[in-house]
């Protein structure tokens, strides 16, 4: 009788103590997992990296070893797969990239086709962003479009150039953007070839 | 018996507590790093002008420079997270205030159209100060996991460090 009573007085704490160590059990079990899963990531991810030889590469190695308790050769038969899966994924995210710019584009080009024209701050504007094309920040690029022009609305701009090669209008066109700053910021650019080699570079640009 | 049962609760709850950081959640993770790690001169000029220190890559010539700086961020194997933010830190060694301006450029090179957010900064004598794009800067929507910033650093100014600000899977 006495020993039932305490056995009932004891039952809740042993019931806890139980769960305690059910619970440390698990959280050890879960977080080696995710400790093996990250050596494995690096091991990975570094296989095909030239051999270092001397003490930092076998230190490493031997950390490695440590952590996976393989020799890490093991782990690098998925780096194939993982190699495919970059080249997938970098495509769908370049088409996905490009599609949301071609309509940010039309979006701009539908803005600045609806607009009327504020003269007021249209003329200003035209200034302020023909200003920034001849600053002399932009000269020593040493590069000077075969045209430009400028035309402002209400809010949305239409910058335009002409450039002798591509190379010289990517240039220009990160110049041009890394000195605009507030006075244009959202930008839409478009770059095309023309036949006869020149490129042209076509900016639509919230300036208000 | 009542005390048996209530301290066998409170070990309960606490190590419930002290078990819970296993489950798997978002959460948001940035990267940083000072300018030199990221960042260099566009034109072969800023070469000469350009002073790629651990702390800041300064311009010390008489003429701004362009400087274009790259993130790294960090992938899910399938879920793609979009980038929430990045930016520079900027400083002003000079005498007299200075405007920074930069552009933010995100995705690949084959692209023919492509989206740019811009900013400036003016930065007061001997002082500092930054500038982020952010969701708001692009529309409301977030960035795809290639960002680049490059900057119209006048002489006198610097970058000093950078930083993006990402979502990661924490399962």
């Amino acid at each position: 009788m006495t020993i039932a009573m305490g056995w009932k007085r004891k039952a809740p704490l042993l019931l806890a103590v139980a769960v305690i160590v059910v619970l440390a059990a698990v959280t050890a079990w879960v977080r080696q997992s995710r400790i093996d899963v990250r050596a494995d990531d690096v091991q990975a991810a570094t296989v095909h990296v030239p051999v270092v030889t001397g003490d930092v590469a076998e230190s490493s190695q031997s950390r490695a070893s440590r952590r996976t308790g393989t020799d890490g050769r093991a782990s690098g038969a998925d780096v194939p797969e993982r190699v495919k899966a970059i080249i997938e994924r970098r495509a769908r995210l370049r088409d996905e990239a490009s599609s949301k710019a071609e309509a940010s584009k039309q979006k701009a080009v539908a803005a600045y086709r609806a607009e009327k024209v504020d003269k007021a701050w249209a003329t200003q504007k035209e200034t302020e962003l023909s200003g920034v094309a001849t600053s002399a920040a932009l000269a020593q690029a040493k590069i000077v479009p075969k045209s430009f022009d400028v035309d402002c609305k209400t809010t949305v701009c239409r910058l335009n150039g002409t450039f002798s090669t591509l190379g010289e209008a990517e240039d220009w066109t990160l110049y041009y953007m890394s000195s605009v700053g507030n006075a244009l910021p959202n930008t839409v650019v478009s770059k095309t070839q023309n036949p006869d080699g020149t490129t042209n570079v076509e900016i639509y640009g919230r300036a208000r | 018996m009542k005390y048996s049962i209530g301290l066998a609760s409170l070990v309960v709850a606490v190590a419930s507590v002290l078990a819970a950081p296993v489950q798997a959640a978002d959460e948001t993770n940035e990267v940083g790093g000072n300018a030199v790690s990221s960042c260099q001169g566009n034109l072969p000029a800023s070469e000469t002008t350009l002073r790629k220190r651990p702390l800041a890559v300064q311009n010390e010539g008489t003429t701004s420079a362009f400087i274009t700086c790259s993130f790294s961020t960090q992938y899910d194997s399938e879920d793609i997270r979009e980038i929430g933010g990045f930016g520079v830190f900027l400083n002003n060694k000079s005498a007299t205030p200075k405007t920074v301006a930069c552009t933010g450029v995100a995705g690949f090179d084959s692209g023919a159209t492509n989206v740019f957010v811009n900013k400036s900064v003016v930065i007061a004598a001997a002082g500092e100060g930054e500038i982020f794009f952010t969701a708001v800067d692009n529309g409301g929507e977030g960035y795809y996991p290639l960002v680049n910033v490059s900057c119209s650093v006048p002489a006198g100014a610097g970058i000093t460090d950078t930083y993006v600000v990402f979502g990661v899977d924490d399962a």
